[in-house]
């Protein structure tokens, strides 16, 4: 009982995709559960060690079907852990992955940066009553069509290339950043802005340096949504509509049955979402250190 | 010349629907606050003393009547009014120093002025060594003098007090009561200001006012007007404050009885 409680709780504790939801007692009775006592630097390794057991015990046994139960033509389309990472190292040679990430990653740098005009936007929203009755319908109406079912459209209007592409990460990122500005915005402490209001500060003046301020927790927070999102969407995207990128590596690598340089291409997909989150999440901790108090 | 005038100050709350009916929050309110007084009002909660406060900050305006500080009409919040808030009100994205420096900022004081009142107010309030510190690393205690602190350097005529030391453990609160007494015991006619506090608290109203405006409950009508001629620092043992204790605690408790 009580080991399946730790494993609820790590798996509600470790959770990339979770931050705003908080650990959750796992519904057993108190008394079955045992707290773990501070643990030392070994045992911290120890532990980190052992939340990798469960990978490498399926990397092994993926590697062991591989080898002693598929045939010829089934290992063409499952090839094994190593055939994946000789792939691996020949994209990483020749320097072609590199150009596909790089391309990727540009694409959903450019539409990243059209995708900020949400937070004046969203600002003004939060802020403005009027503002909000007039673009909140729209934006609702537009809200709940997933960036890609853009892509036809995206296609027809922009052809096959970056502008399609940008377009579609673009809509993903906008978003998740627009309606995060807007709750943050509407969440600001009516006492703070009073405060501003009799030390001097006009309405400009409380925008800049108290709103926005006030908001940012939350506006980095859509700003880490948005970025996931768009780089789902980029994948997406490239796959179709695209001469380059990760996503029009994997497709064409399909088409060629190369099935190693596929799953390379996914595996990188993951990697670099991840590294993106954490990167966002390690500059929030260290611009915004006041919002940690906040947030926990 | 009396510094504020309240003139008939009517405040009415449109109910939330049509069901609702409009609450009548304060009810003809006539007072004078005098230069370099320190004015308290007290009342039940939903007597509308914060109501009647944040009208005078320029907050709310009155439905009906009119407040004049210094002759002029109150409308928008200005620095001359500033107020210090019970929930404090600080930046938590700015430190101790940066906090008390906003205000000056807004008032446009050149960078090499700003420096020597920030020092200035962080020696009154005692947070010398606290300078870099950010508001969720301080006590609450600390973080009502550096509300305090900011509100003082932008050097208003005013000073407003909403239940200042109300979110305070008790040992905090007599704390920060005594040295504001101490404070107001010391301070010459220069440094001093022109002080409306509100608070449910008896004790701290004898402690630190000129005169203490008892409110009434639904409305808040002008109860009773009491002036306190007592020396300074004030003693709560003196028979003279545990009489105005009792007084005052009586007017209130009346009040109690009318609510319910």
């Amino acid at each position: 009982m009580s080991q399946l409680d730790t494993m609820v709780r790590e798996l509600a504790n470790s959770g990339k995709s979770s931050i705003d939801i908080p650990p959750r007692p796992a519904g057993m009775s108190p008394s079955t559960v045992t707290l773990p006592l501070p643990p030392g630097v070994g045992a911290v390794l120890l532990a980190r060690m052992k939340r990798l057991s469960l990978p490498v015990l399926l990397l092994a046994a993926w590697q062991l079907i591989n080898m002693l139960v598929l045939d010829e033509t089934t290992r063409m389309l499952l090839p094994a852990p190593t055939v994946v990472a000789i792939a691996a190292w020949d994209l990483v040679a020749t320097g072609e992955l590199f150009r596909h990430l790089f391309d990727s990653l540009s694409r959903e740098f450019v539409a990243f940066s059209w995708a900020l005009t949400a937070i004046p936007i969203g600002i003004a929203m939060g802020w403005w009553k009027p503002v909000h009755d007039q673009l909140d319908s729209l934006v609702e109406i537009l809200r709940p069509i997933p960036p890609l079912a853009w892509i036809p459209l995206s296609i027809l209007w922009f052809g096959i290339g970056d502008m399609q592409n940008q377009f579609i990460i673009f809509l993903g990122i906008f978003f998740p950043i627009l309606l995060n500005t807007i709750t943050g915005v509407k969440g600001v402490e009516l006492n703070l802005g009073r405060a501003a209001r009799c030390l001097g500060a006009g309405e400009g003046a409380v925008l800049r340096r108290v709103v926005l301020h006030a908001a940012l927790p939350q506006i980095v927070t859509g700003i880490r949504i948005g970025l996931g999102v768009g780089w789902m969407a980029l994948v997406a995207a490239e796959l179709v509509g695209a001469s380059s990128g990760l996503g029009f590596m994997i497709n064409d690598a399909r088409t060629l049955l190369r099935t190693d340089i596929v799953i390379v291409g996914m595996i990188t997909i993951g990697l670099v979402g991840l590294a993106l989150d954490l990167l966002i999440r390690e500059i929030s901790h260290r611009m915004l250190p006041w919002s940690r108090s906040l947030h926990h | 010349m009396s510094e504020v005038n309240i003139r008939n100050v009517t405040k009415i709350y449109p109910g939330h629907s049509s069901k609702d009916a409009p609450v009548l929050a304060l009810d003809d309110i006539s007072v004078d606050i005098a230069d370099k007084e320190f004015c308290s009002i007290v009342g039940h909660s939903g007597c509308g003393k914060t109501t009647l406060l944040n009208m005078l900050a320029g907050f709310e305006q009155p439905t009906a009547g009119n407040i004049k500080v210094h002759g002029e009409t109150v409308g928008r919040p200005s620095w001359s009014r500033a107020m210090v808030f019970q929930d404090y009100a600080l930046f938590p994205w700015l430190t101790v120093e940066q906090n008390i420096s906003f205000g000056l900022e807004m008032k446009q004081i050149p960078t090499e002025k700003r420096q020597s009142v920030i020092d200035k107010q962080i020696r009154l309030v005692g947070l010398a060594g606290f300078e870099k510190r950010y508001p969720h690393q301080l006590s609450g205690g600390m973080k009502q003098r550096v509300s305090i602190a900011r509100a003082l350097s932008v050097d208003p005529e005013v000073l407003l007090m909403d239940e200042p030391f109300a979110a305070l453990d008790a040992q905090n609160r007599a704390i920060m009561q005594q040295e504001m007494g101490r404070l107001l015991a010391q301070a010459d006619a220069d440094v001093r200001k022109t002080m409306v506090l509100v608070t449910h608290s008896i004790e701290e109203a004898i402690l630190l006012s000129d005169r203490i405006i008892v409110l009434s409950s639904r409305p808040g009508r002008i109860k009773e007007i009491l002036m306190v001629d007592l020396p300074r620092p004030r003693n709560e043992d003196d028979p003279n404050f545990i009489a105005l204790r009792h007084h005052l605690r009586e007017l209130i408790n009346e009040e109690m009885g009318a609510v319910e």
